[in-house]
């Protein structure tokens, strides 16, 4: 089968490769993913970039979310993906397992200033010593609350789990659909995941060696937290959720959020502005910092890269592209364009001169700050590797149809999730 | 001869092309595939039986899909036809404005596999959407159409039902090519409507029943945009028919060995139930100048 490949990727790249002038600029291809907003502010970092730079030429390829992954994949395996990629974290491990997936960028540190990024960031994109990517924001996991809603219950937002599990009741007078807290798709198992890694101030996957670092005996205390959670009416349990219009409904499509029934939630910071808008101006939504669970050994929280942004191991204009990629992340110029739109950067200067010049919303700031000053154990690049998403969420559907007993969904998610690791690591 | 001959070899090539490059060998190739390892970034990998073997013995979510596929195929299927049928006969009527009412019944099977209707669906079988606001308008209390496995599998094939039209306009051709002296003899003899149907309309128009229920059996079982918009093949898995297994296999999971295995068992599981039918069809079909009655 080893034509098979070959003969792919003949066909692909005569598909898809672009005739390159050998005149003198340089010409540059780069791809990213993003909405409207972020396709116009990167469009016009490029303009300048190239009013910057004469001899280097940039040719821009943007879509939409959905299909990038297919596409992006596509290129690299008929060797003509472009020289600079906007790369989203947990593909890392299906494109450089072993770490030689992309360009080493320690090798263009000529070109590229690394100081503006913490070790721990550059941490989370190296793999075996090689770093394939630039982190472009951090984000991470953070307790909203709608105060209306609160209030419609004679409450104040919760500020620890108790205060959570106390406000059901008060919900439950209002009406019967009402509940504080919502846990749609993966959320419940962020839930659970957030409970016991206060409990153990371990992260569910080591990220040094990729196995499961949990016991099934922590795991189940995660688990029984969440059913805990659905008999005490905090949340809605998964039959009444995807009832609302599949699973497939995000939480800021449902009725219940948009019209204030259901009290928060638990989200990435960096979408905070997808769930606060829905509200409208009646409503609000508010980070708080994050909630302890009694008993907590840290903070526990879940933080992660957004996307990075690659260079191409194939690519003839390495320098080239570290050059853009240097301007894009660090120069005051582009990051005075770029504004938010992929998020707060991770990059010192950038993240100092939004703040700086006001150009942050102050809630995303507040957010962003939880994040970045609390204690997290590091990530495994694998958490959020598709098939280990997916045996979360089916095992979580199981359990919130009790089709399935905690001990034995416990069971299943370390013994699978293990499987699936071990597979995904070789 | 020998140079008109080039010239039809000629005009086939194009398709010839197409069929090679574009059908043939992927239709090859992902044999090959199946009994690979293949993650596009990697060469594939050879692992024998590995793949099925684990399909067969290994694999939960297979069974339970597969399970879900039969049951789905054996329920629209049959219900489509009669349904097609019965509608078709209605429009067989000499009635004014018949034209519009057979174009009113044909525009869903236009729309039916859309996004846009998927999307619809979506919100009309919701737990707030109209469906459940007009049981609640009779006194009924709202199902959880997309809460429970079964309602979502009966949500996705209604979905299916809707879409009768193109089945619908074959059989009503095939209505319209019964002679009406055939009718008429039966009326004389003392017949009834429903006598009538059973044994003149429908032995006349076998053929045509067993073409449409072949197409019917190979689209249901290849039923992919419903599912995969309005219900993600949930819940429970109890609408994640065979099709979605293969996306996910090869597009979310990469396993490209693994989907090409996956779509190879669906297409031999068609085809076994499509030799069934030819094979069997010599008892129940009959066609003009057959000598059988």
């Amino acid at each position: 089968m080893k034509w098979l490949p070959a003969v792919a990727s003949a066909v692909l790249a005569g598909l898809f490769t672009t005739t390159v002038s050998a005149a003198d600029p340089v010409e540059i291809r780069m791809s990213w993913w993003g909405g409207d907003s972020r396709h116009k502010v990167t469009q016009d970092a490029l303009k300048a970039f190239e009013a910057k730079n004469p001899g280097i030429k940039v040719k821009a390829e943007y879509t939409g979310w959905t299909g990038h992954l297919e596409r992006i994949t596509t290129q690299i395996a008929g060797g003509t993906e472009p020289d600079l990629m906007q790369i989203n974290w947990p593909w890392l491990p299906l494109f450089s397992k072993r770490g030689d997936g992309f360009a080493d960028l320690n090798e263009l540190k000529d070109v590229l200033d690394l100081k503006q990024f913490s070790p721990e960031v550059l941490k989370t994109a190296t793999i075996k010593g090689k770093l394939n990517g630039l982190p472009v924001s951090i984000t991470g996991r953070v307790y909203m609350f709608n105060p209306v809603a609160f209030k419609k219950a004679g409450l104040d937002i919760p500020k620890s789990w108790d205060d959570m599990l106390a406000a059901a009741p008060a919900f439950k007078k209002v009406g019967a659909d009402y509940y504080p807290f919502d846990t749609t798709d993966l959320n419940p198992w962020y839930a659970a995941v957030h409970y016991v890694t206060q409990m153990t101030g371990k992260s569910f996957i080591d990220p040094d060696s990729n196995e499961i670092a949990w016991t099934k005996d922590e795991v189940a205390k995660g688990l029984q937290f969440y059913v805990e959670l659905e008999d005490k009416g905090v949340i809605p349990n998964y039959e009444k959720s995807s009832a609302e219009g599949g699973t497939k409904l995000e939480l800021h499509q449902k009725k219940a959020w948009i019209e204030g029934k259901l009290g928060g939630s638990y989200e990435w910071d960096s979408v905070w502005a997808k769930f606060r808008d829905p509200l409208g101006p009646q409503q609000d939504l508010v980070p708080v910092k994050t909630l302890m669970f009694k008993g907590a050994k840290s903070e526990g929280l879940l933080r992660k890269p957004t996307m990075m942004f690659s260079v191409s191991k194939n690519s003839k204009h390495k320098k080239e592209a570290a050059i853009l990629l240097n301007y894009l992340m660090n120069d005051p110029e582009a990051v005075k364009i770029l504004g938010d739109s992929r998020g707060i950067p991770a990059s010192k200067v950038a993240a100092d001169m939004l703040v700086k010049e006001g150009l942050v919303n102050k809630q995303v700031a507040f957010a962003h700050d939880v994040i970045m000053n609390g204690d997290a154990p590091q990530l495994s690049t694998f958490f959020e590797h598709p098939k280990m998403q997916e045996l979360y969420r089916s095992t979580m559907e199981q359990l919130s149809y009790r089709k399935i007993s905690v001990k034995d969904a416990a069971a299943r998610l370390v013994d699978e999730g293990g499987d699936i690791l071990a597979k995904a690591t070789r | 001869m020998y140079e008109n001959r080039l010239l039809g070899f000629t005009y086939v090539t194009p398709y010839v092309i197409g069929l090679l490059v574009f059908t043939a060998f992927p239709f090859l190739a992902s044999l090959g595939l199946s009994f690979t390892e293949y993650n596009l970034i990697d060469p594939p990998y050879w692992v024998g039986l590995d793949n099925f073997e684990y399909m067969f013995f290994k694999d939960r979510v297979f069974w339970k899909s597969l399970s879900v596929t039969l049951l789905y195929v054996f329920m629209t299927v049959p219900l489509k036809l009669v349904f097609a049928l019965y509608i078709a006969h209605i429009l067989n009527f000499r009635l004014k404005g018949i034209n519009l009412f057979r174009t009113a019944y044909y525009v869903p099977s236009i729309l039916g596999g859309s996004v846009a209707i998927a999307v619809l669906w979506r919100y009309m079988f919701a737990d707030y959407g109209v469906i459940n606001l007009i049981l609640g308008a009779v006194g009924i209390d709202p199902v959880p159409w997309f809460g429970q496995p079964g309602w979502a599998l009966f949500t996705i094939t209604l979905l299916r039902l809707w879409q009768f039209g193109s089945a619908m306009v074959i059989f009503l051709a095939a209505l319209q090519n019964v002679p009406q002296s055939l009718y008429e003899a039966a009326l004389i003899d003392g017949a009834n409507k429903w006598q009538a149907f059973l044994k003149i309309t429908v032995p006349l128009i076998t053929p045509v029943i067993f073409f449409n229920f072949i197409m019917q059996l190979v689209q249901a079982f290849q039923e992919f945009n419903g599912p995969y918009i309005i219900t993600g093949g949930g819940p429970l898995k109890a609408t994640y028919l065979l099709p979605l297994y293969v996306y996910d296999a090869a597009f979310r999971d990469f396993e490209m060995g693994y989907g090409a295995a996956l779509a190879w068992v669906l297409f031999t599981i068609v085809m076994v139930f499509t030799i069934i039918a030819f094979v069997t069809s010599k008892y129940w079909v009959f066609y003009s100048g057959d000598k059988r009655s």
